[in-house]
């Protein structure tokens, strides 16, 4: 387990502190811990001299691939995507996942080595019926399939002329009618007690504060304390 | 996070629940929680989560590995904490290093924070009664060893208001939670924490204990709290479905008296605080009011003021339900 060292993390952040902002606390600790200031006067020390060597020009080829990276970000990426390995879903994922479309096959798969379970009543009973009488049950499966033929013109002719049975469209009206009614009934009913049921008027207009500055100290710390100290929306 | 130091120390302790702060010895627990732990079944008391009397109670000393995530693949904020727990109530949890770059007060606003992070940071059962009501608890039937004990997993859902899920690898027999990781209902981790060395065997001759420095007066959450005070205290009429009191106090912070009360739904707390005065004559609302809401992370922030008056609610709720907590406190 390695402890917190503060020379090791002042070292670490030195080199990034223009980015880190926090040059307070490695001022502080520069002014009470003499190797580091010792180590950062060679590490500028350092840089100053690399910076003063003469700059030596990239060759073309070099140029032209950098120029080509930044100018078209986007192969970049997808290089990078495409080079990413393929990571697998958690076992509980992919369960739940099958469980959400086959409801009842994980289970099932799972069972597979155990005792074969009793086939429903019902699916014992259609097999049994098509085992008596086989002939029957394929001729009946097969007449849907049968190409149709249409009926003779003298039969469209009496299925024109009136009848004594009840016309269908007032049937039909009447019961349209019904459920309009009952529709509206239950409307009615849903709606009912609505307005006491509801919340009642926020009295107060509620603003959403600009910044988190402008919160109370002491809600914004509990706020932080509570979300683990990062500010970050989501 | 202030940079104020006392002011950081004070904000801290107040956010406190009043057993931790008042208290140096083994405080009892929650007089509401014995009362609902007493009325579940005893199937339900047999259940080895984590509650707060076992937090508190398993004595053991570890080093734990707690990421904060903020939306993205990679914590926010990742660090390594020590945890010394005696078994009498007393315990210490330090920060011993970051592991992202964090700002130059980091370690010392984790010091600061360190009683409320113990209670309501990570998962904990604060009221077996209202776990039951509000949340399902599901057994997966698998093991995961955890800092060398081998623990169970479980998944927790809220089954009331806004969905939260938290997977679980828990110590059978010690009800010591090893490891948990808190998603919100995309389904996005918001934080985990696991432990990475466990020693049951403990010296606490060396031990650092987190220790209080504020002096907060508890209140009896069930009984009229305006009585025990005797002020005319702002206290929330419209309760967060699912949601209880749980524990109340007043202190003294920045020249000002405070009622802090905290809501839980067996899990996740929700606090409310509000100034108060012994002098103060009722008022009602100006049309400068109003409610101030903030989101930092997974947690929401309402606050309003009237004049030197300041009422909030903080939790992770949403954002209308924490306006109707403040709201209903006002006249």
């Amino acid at each position: 387990m390695t402890m917190f060292d503060p020379c090791r993390t002042f070292r670490d952040r030195w080199f990034e502190r223009e980015a880190l902002d926090q040059e307070d606390w490695l001022a502080a600790h520069l002014e009470r811990c003499p190797e580091c200031r010792a180590w950062s006067q060679r590490v500028e020390d350092r840089e100053r001299r690399l910076a003063a060597l003469p700059a030596q020009p990239a060759p073309d080829e070099l140029t032209n691939a950098v120029w080509g990276e930044v100018a078209f970000p986007e192969l970049r990426i997808a290089r990078a995507i495409s080079s990413l390995e393929r990571l697998a879903a958690p076992i509980e994922l992919d369960a739940r996942v099958a469980e959400e479309l086959h409801p009842g096959r994980v289970a099932a798969a799972s069972l597979g080595g155990l005792s074969p379970a009793a086939a429903p009543d019902v699916l014992e009973r259609l097999v049994e019926e098509e085992l008596a009488d086989p002939e029957g049950h394929r001729a009946a499966r097969f007449v849907g399939s049968l190409e149709p033929v249409e009926a003779p013109l003298r039969l469209e002719g009496r299925l024109g002329e009136p009848s004594g049975a009840p016309p269908r469209r007032r049937r039909g009206l009447v019961g349209a009618t019904l459920s309009l009614v009952a529709v509206a009934l239950l409307v009615v009913w849903a709606l009912r007690g609505t307005g006491e049921n509801a919340p009642p008027q926020r009295k107060l207009p509620l603003v959403v504060a600009e910044s988190p500055q402008e919160l109370d100290p002491l809600a914004r710390g509990l706020a932080l304390a509570l979300g683990g100290f990062v500010e970050e929306s989501r | 996070v202030t940079r104020n130091a006392s002011h950081a120390l004070l904000l801290a302790c107040l956010a406190l629940p009043i057993g931790a702060c008042s208290d140096r010895g083994a405080p009892p627990p929650p007089r509401s929680e014995a009362v609902h732990v007493a009325e579940a079944t005893n199937a339900a008391l047999e259940l080895p989560v984590p509650t707060t009397d076992r937090l508190l109670g398993a004595r053991h000393r570890g080093v734990r590995r707690v990421e904060i995530y903020a939306g993205g693949a990679s914590p926010a904020l990742a660090f390594r904490e020590s945890i010394v727990v005696a078994g009498d109530g007393r315990f210490g949890l330090e920060p011993i290093e970051a592991l992202t770059p964090v700002s130059a007060d980091w370690e010392y606003v984790e010091r600061v924070w360190a009683r409320f992070s113990f209670r309501y940071r990570d998962f904990a059962v604060r009221d077996m009664g209202a776990f039951l009501r509000n949340w399902r608890l599901v057994d997966l039937g698998q093991t995961e060893v955890v800092a060398g004990r081998t623990g169970a997993r479980y998944v927790a859902e809220r089954e009331v208001g806004e969905p939260v899920r938290y997977e679980l690898v828990v110590d059978p027999d010690l009800g010591l939670m090893l490891k948990s990781s808190k998603y919100d209902a995309a389904g996005t981790l918001l934080r985990r924490m696991e432990y990475e060395s466990l020693e049951l065997e403990v010296d606490l001759e060396s031990a650092v204990w987190t220790e209080s420095a504020i002096d907060e007066t508890a209140l009896d959450p069930g009984a009229d709290l305006r009585e025990q005070v005797g002020a005319a205290l702002r206290v929330p009429l419209r309760i967060p479905q699912g949601f209880e009191l749980r524990e109340a106090s007043t202190a003294r912070f920045d020249d000002r008296e405070w009622l802090r009360l905290v809501y839980d739904d067996g899990v996740e707390p929700v606090f409310f605080l509000s100034t108060w005065s012994a002098n103060e004559e009722e008022s009602a609302p100006s049309a400068a009011d109003r409610l101030l809401s903030a989101r930092l992370g997974p947690v929401t922030v309402v606050q309003t003021l009237r004049g030197a008056e300041v009422l909030m609610g903080v939790g992770a709720i949403g954002e209308s339900d924490l306006a109707d907590l403040v709201e209903s406190a006002l006249p």
